[in-house]
Formats: C-alpha cells, sequence, structure tokens
C-alpha cells in the first residue's frame, strides 16, 4: 500500500508516510478535504489535489474509531499511556512490513541553515499528553517547539508534526463564524493543547494552528497588537496568521514567556527617550578658514629689505682731476654740490654753516639752498669717525627733496686699506681743515 | 501676545560650539596683526623715512657689527651675522658667488655706532665687483609712510 504525504491547506500542516487507508478514512471523517494536497511519500512530485486522485476518493471500509489522520509517528521510545487512544498503527497488524517506521527526524544543525532539508519546521515532545476531553481545561505543559523555517517565502513551508497528541484536529464544524466551539464535532487527539485555532466559515483563511501551552490561563491573550481584530474574548482561537505558541529552544528547553519578547536583543523598537545627537556645526570654521586663507593669499608679500643706495664711485676720474693730476677741493665742487659736512662728534654744517643736526632742519636748509643756488646734488663729507647714523640722516634728508647724493671718500686714520682700488688721480690728501679737504665725490 | 513656554518643555542645554571657535579664530586674526616679530637682529641700523625694498632673494647680505671697544675694528660677518668674520676679500668673493648666482644687490648691515668710513671702505670694496649695487640697510621709523 501506498504512502502519502499530506499537506493540510486549512492548517497548513504536513503530515507524512500516510497510507492510503489512513487518508480514506481521514476523508471519510471529514479530517482530510478535496482541496488538501497530497503526493506519494518520499518524493517530490508536485502535489495534487485529493479530488484528484481517484484512488483517494474510495470510501474507507475503517471505523470512526481509527486514529486521525494527523497522526503521527509515534515516537518509538516514548511510553503512551493507556488512556489513549490506540495508534494507527496498533490497530494495522504488520503495520511495520507494509509500512516501514518513519524515521525519527531529528533536526540536523547545519551552520546558517533550517533544521531541515525543506522551510518548515520540526516538533518535538518528549512526553505525551493525555487525551482531554473537549471543552476541559488544558494541564499546563511544556508547549513544543515550533521551529519555522527561515524562508518563510516557501510555498512548502510546513510543519511536520511528528508527535502524535500534539495537535488538535478539529473539524470545520466543529467552530462556529465566530471561532466558538461547538459541541460534537470535535476530534481530539491526545492533546494538552486547546482547541485549534478556529476554522471559520471561510475555507480560504490560513491560519496557523496555535500550540499554545495548553491552558485557556496559559501566557498569551490576544491584545489590541494583534493584527486580527476578530478576536473573541474568552475564546481560546487565534484569529492572527502568524504563531503565537511559546517558543522552545531545539534541545527541548522551554523558553520562558518573555522570550518571544526578546528583551536582550540590541534592537527595540521602544522609544524610550529621544536620542540627542551632539554634531559641531564646521561650516563657520571652514568659512573663517576660508578668510584667513584669502586674506593671507592677498597680502602675503616677499620679505623685502629697506635700503638706501649709496652711489658706485665711477671708473674714471672726474677729467678735470685728471687733467691736473690733483684732486679737487671741496671749495672746487660747492657750485656743483650742496656741502654737507660731519665731524666725528656729529656736529653738521651745510655749505660751510653749522646747523642743528636734525633731520627736519637739514632738510629745511637742503631745500633753502637748492632753490636759492640751483644746485641738484649733495656732498657729503663726513670724517672716518663720524657714526654712520649720522651719514645716514644726511643720506635720508638728501632723498626726501630729491637731491643726488655724492660722498667724500673719508681719510682713514690708519692710511688707506690695501684692498681698496685707488683711483690714480682720485688719492686723497691728508688735510688739516675740512675746507681744504680733497673729496672724490663718486 | 503671550509668549508662554511649557514649563514640561525639554530644554537643551548643550553647549553651542560654534561661536566659542568664532572668537578664538577672531582673536587669532586680531594676534597676527597686532604682533611684530623680530628676528633679534644683531645690528641696530639706523632709521630711515625714505629707502627702497630688496627682496630678500635678490641680495647679498653683509653684516657691518660695531666695535667691540673703542678704536677697535668693527667686524664684517656674512649673511644676517650669523657666520663667522670674514675678510674684505671673502666678502668681495662672497659677492661675486652671489652675481654668479643671479643676485646682484648686496646688503650692506652696519650698525649705526660704526665708523661712516669702515662703511665706505666696505662699500668701496664691494663695488669693485662688475654688475653690483650697493644698499645700505635702515629701518623704519616711528610715523613714516
Amino acid at each position: 500500500m501506498a504512502n502519502w504525504d499530506i499537506f493540510h491547506a486549512d492548517r497548513l500542516e504536513l503530515e507524512r508516510g500516510q497510507s492510503t487507508q489512513a487518508v480514506r478514512s481521514a476523508l471519510a471523517r471529514g479530517d482530510l478535504r478535496d482541496d488538501d494536497l497530497v503526493r506519494p511519500a518520499g518524493t517530490m512530485v508536485p502535489w495534487a489535489r485529493i479530488a484528484d486522485i481517484p484512488e483517494l476518493l474510495a470510501p474507507a471500509p475503517e471505523p470512526a474509531s481509527e486514529p486521525g489522520p494527523a497522526a503521527h509517528r509515534p515516537s518509538a521510545e516514548t511510553p503512551r499511556p493507556a488512556d489513549r487512544l490506540p495508534d494507527f498503527e496498533e490497530i494495522q497488524p504488520n503495520l511495520a512490513e507494509v509500512i516501514p517506521p518513519p524515521k525519527k527526524h531529528h533536526p540536523t544543525e547545519l551552520p546558517g541553515s533550517s533544521m531541515t532539508d525543506v522551510a518548515f519546521p520540526v516538533l518535538e515532545e518528549p512526553e505525551p499528553r493525555p487525551l482531554r476531553a473537549p471543552g476541559t481545561p488544558v494541564p499546563s505543559a511544556s508547549s513544543p517547539a515550533w521551529v519555522w523555517a527561515e524562508d518563510d517565502e516557501d510555498e512548502d513551508d510546513l510543519r511536520i508534526i511528528e508527535d502524535q497528541g500534539d495537535i488538535e484536529i478539529l473539524a470545520d464544524d466543529a467552530f462556529d463564524e465566530h471561532g466558538t466551539e461547538t459541541t460534537g464535532a470535535t476530534e481530539k487527539q491526545a492533546t494538552t493543547q486547546p482547541a485549534v485555532p478556529g476554522r471559520s466559515s471561510e475555507a480560504h483563511s490560513r491560519r496557523v494552528e496555535s500550540r499554545t501551552v495548553a491552558g485557556p490561563h496559559d501566557g498569551w491573550e490576544p491584545s489590541q497588537d494583534d493584527l486580527d481584530l476578530d478576536v473573541i474574548e474568552g475564546s481560546r482561537s487565534s484569529c492572527v496568521a502568524l504563531p503565537v505558541v511559546h517558543s522552545r529552544d531545539r534541545d527541548g528547553t522551554v523558553l520562558p514567556a518573555e522570550a518571544d519578547e526578546q528583551p536582550e536583543t540590541e534592537f527595540s523598537l521602544s522609544r524610550s527617550a529621544i536620542q540627542k545627537i551632539e554634531e559641531l556645526d564646521l561650516a563657520p570654521m571652514v568659512d573663517v578658514a576660508f578668510q584667513l586663507v584669502l586674506f593671507f593669499m592677498v597680502t602675503a608679500t616677499t620679505i623685502l629689505y629697506k635700503t638706501l643706495e649709496i652711489p658706485k664711485p665711477s671708473g674714471e676720474a672726474p677729467a678735470g682731476a685728471v687733467a691736473q693730476s690733483r684732486s679737487r677741493s671741496l671749495d672746487d665742487l660747492k657750485d656743483d654740490y650742496i656741502l654737507v659736512e660731519i665731524d666725528d662728534r656729529g656736529a653738521m654744517k651745510l655749505d660751510r654753516q653749522p646747523i642743528e643736526p636734525v633731520r627736519e632742519t637739514l632738510v629745511e636748509n637742503l631745500r633753502r639752498a637748492r632753490e636759492k643756488t640751483g644746485r641738484k646734488s649733495m656732498l657729503l663729507s663726513a670724517d672716518f669717525a663720524t657714526l654712520h647714523r649720522n651719514a645716514v640722516l644726511a643720506y635720508d634728508a638728501a632723498i626726501e627733496i630729491g637731491l643726488s647724493i655724492a660722498i667724500a671718500k673719508p681719510q682713514s686714520p690708519k692710511g688707506p686699506a690695501p684692498s681698496l682700488r685707488a683711483a690714480p688721480a682720485a688719492a686723497p690728501r691728508p688735510v688739516p681743515n675740512s675746507s681744504a679737504a680733497p673729496a672724490t665725490p663718486f | 501676545m503671550l509668549l508662554r513656554r511649557e514649563a514640561s518643555e525639554e530644554r537643551d542645554e548643550h553647549i553651542d560650539m560654534t561661536p566659542m571657535v568664532d572668537v578664538v579664530f577672531q582673536l587669532m586674526t586680531f594676534m597676527l596683526f597686532s604682533l611684530q616679530m623680530t628676528g633679534g637682529e644683531k645690528v641696530d641700523v639706523p632709521p630711515a623715512r625714505h629707502g627702497v625694498g630688496v627682496p630678500e632673494s635678490m641680495a647679498t647680505f653683509l653684516t657691518l657689527l660695531k666695535p667691540t671697544a673703542p678704536g677697535a675694528e668693527p667686524r664684517l660677518l656674512l649673511g644676517h651675522g650669523e657666520g663667522a668674520v670674514v675678510t674684505l676679500d671673502q666678502a668681495r668673493k662672497a659677492v661675486a658667488e652671489g652675481v654668479r648666482e643671479g643676485r646682484h644687490k648686496v646688503i650692506l648691515q652696519a650698525d649705526g655706532d660704526v665708523p661712516h668710513g669702515e662703511v665706505i671702505k666696505v662699500s668701496s670694496a664691494m663695488t669693485e665687483v662688475e654688475g653690483v649695487t650697493v644698499h645700505i640697510g635702515v629701518q623704519q621709523t616711528q610715523g613714516t609712510k
């Protein structure tokens, strides 16, 4: 007898390895519908509707006492209480010969992958649950683990119900439109679960079976956050299209009730306080920096040294002096130059007239002498020991009024320096007074 | 119109750093303009109101320090006074080297207390090099243009 994999379209459940007889029985009971999908067990052929397979549509001679199609593979290792309904395999003799015992599917931990090769969760129920009459409170027990596949978009995202008694299969008419459980139509397996969330009259509603912890007073209560607003208060039905079961770890450890709230995750949608981000606006700083750069680009200049250019002595002696083989005296030059004399003590004379060694006075006298005589050159005759600053004073005064400068080479007290190149007719002769001092303007 | 701030309104108590940075930059700008850095010149050149500016890269510098004792010889150094004392020949050779390098000006930074004759003696020695013009270094006076 062939085995079939059944996919319940309404509950989105997958049952593997159901015999043809079991399928027929389920159909007869109403646990299966024509719209449910089947395919040969252990194959990957496309799913087909039960209605399209005549073999499965044959009437099932099995009584109603047979176990439901949600059957599940019993765990061979787990003992079963005496008050539970016998399994199909127990009723059917030699079932093991006909149908090979299903393999206990253990989740395989693969890095970064789900436990199974297909995207549906694996249930692990270590202990069987006692039968419970409809409507009786379900004792609290550990809830099975639902491991949802990571690939939620897979249309074969199904759950494998391995352990019998974890699912409470109810007929469609077990609940009315409002999800309220009706009497008589409920057929429950050994389970401590509450009623399967309501099968409304809407055939195409997809609801995930809630495997919450048994009991109407377990942890989950529909709240305003639930998407489905049709929840009837007090009803154990879960009308949301999301799993609302308590999670269980892979090793069977039941996670605490707050596990699904993820208190220790780094990400939280709760807004406790407005996060303030302190930022330093760098725009004004950049603007000021650019202003400084532009300023220095405009004003920056090369380093200049303030200097006074002194005349370069000519290579040739004045013609008159060469011809006469003698130096020209200051008196000879007074017609061409405005004579300024400075001694070693700083006393100043202009055209043999003593003046105050003040710059403004010198400038005024030079201007007057220029205007009076028309001379446009100044001849500076200073002693060798005259301080340099006094000579610069005279230079500066002459430049201020536009006079050209001629400097008389002073006689060194130690004689002329050997490195100096003395002009042949311009050798100065020592003279006792400045009036006859030979001057070689250059 | 009555403007009233709610008591429960949350206040932002952080310190805005932008004005502080602006003030720092303004202070820095002011200091750049007001402060005058001096290089610690070794010579005190005489002041002058008029003068011509000579770029540093176009001149050979000679420093003539004042005599350490009355009657002593003033010291002639190359550059701005950081070199060794040189003779007139060595200074002339340095000037000639500068002329070959394109520096046709000689700036003689003579101290104000140096004898005028010594300045003339050095300047006369430097003018012997072809293509050289001798300048006397001066400094700016107060209130000059």
